[in-house]
């Protein structure tokens, strides 16, 4: 168990997914009970590139919900050109 | 079940070529080509019949030819790719034929832009696919305050409450679960070669 806080680098290493299991969880662990750490992890996750890309594709998925009944009416279209209308 | 290529789904439609598996087929790279279709800048009904060329194109080769796509000469997503890409630009031809303005004109190709496209909506369903697969790795409650704090903007506050966890363990999922993701992330794009 941390009794300290971790150095800035420790938990940038972490949020970078740059650090060996068991010093990740040492971290995680620390930061459930100390407001500091965590929200510094969630600050160093809330720049990552890789979120924001998650975050674009969760949008275009959410919109494209709508556009279920126009995949639908395609698939069935396709389905019908290839198997005939039996399907 | 992944929405990038898996070579059993592949084989299977080869075999069976049967509704089931093209069903499936559909399911996994549907919304993706009608996205690169549309992104093309077609009007809906062409980009349906854009996705409807290339599904048959792809249908028939696997169904006719013993071995369509080799895995041996590359990957499944380049084949894919250059059927679309092949489609895309027989549709553009035909819509060059009508075209009366310098704009529809205009629209006669840049493959590079293309494959660019291509790219963009192969990345996306790709990430799609792996947070529903991070999903499946990390306790529900730890996605879903990662779901609904780190991608859907709620507060740590409102998450917390919501959820009945601390603040700090809202805090915590984002790092848990970017972690994970990106883990998937590096394994999918290994596998995709």
């Amino acid at each position: 168990m941390m009794s300290s806080c971790p150095t800035h680098d420790m938990l940038q290493r972490y949020a970078g997914d740059d650090c060996e299991s068991t010093a990740a969880r040492e971290i995680e662990t620390h930061a459930l009970s100390c407001r500091r750490c965590a929200a510094t992890l969630a600050e160093l996750t809330g720049r990552d590139g890789l979120l924001e890309e998650f975050r674009a594709a969760v949008e275009q998925a959410d919109s494209a919900i709508a556009g279920e009944v126009v995949l639908d009416r395609l698939q069935r279209r396709i389905e019908s050109t290839l198997f005939g209308d039996s399907q | 079940m992944s929405i990038i290529t898996s070579l059993t789904l592949l084989e299977s439609i080869r075999l069976d070529g049967g509704p089931a598996a093209w069903r499936e087929f559909f399911r996994r790279y549907g919304p993706m080509l009608l996205g690169f279709a549309r992104r093309s800048g077609f009007s809906e009904a062409d980009s349906q019949d854009v996705v409807q060329e290339v599904l048959l194109a792809v249908h028939k080769a696997f169904t006719q030819m013993e071995s369509p796509f080799d895995r041996t000469r590359g990957k499944f997503k380049s084949w894919l790719r250059g059927v679309a890409r092949h489609k895309v630009q027989d549709m553009r031809r035909r819509r060059a034929r009508q075209a009366v303005t310098e704009r529809e004109a205009s629209l006669m190709i840049d493959q590079a832009l293309l494959d660019r496209d291509f790219e963009f909506e192969w990345r996306r369903a790709l990430l799609i696919d792996c947070l529903v697969e991070t999903s499946r790795q990390i306790d529900p409650a730890v996605y879903q305050a990662f779901e609904l704090y780190a991608i859907r903007g709620e507060s740590p506050a409102a998450v917390a409450k919501l959820l009945g966890i601390s603040r700090n363990a809202v805090y915590i999922s984002k790092s848990r679960v970017l972690k994970t993701a990106r883990q998937v992330l590096a394994r999918r794009l290994a596998e995709e070669g």
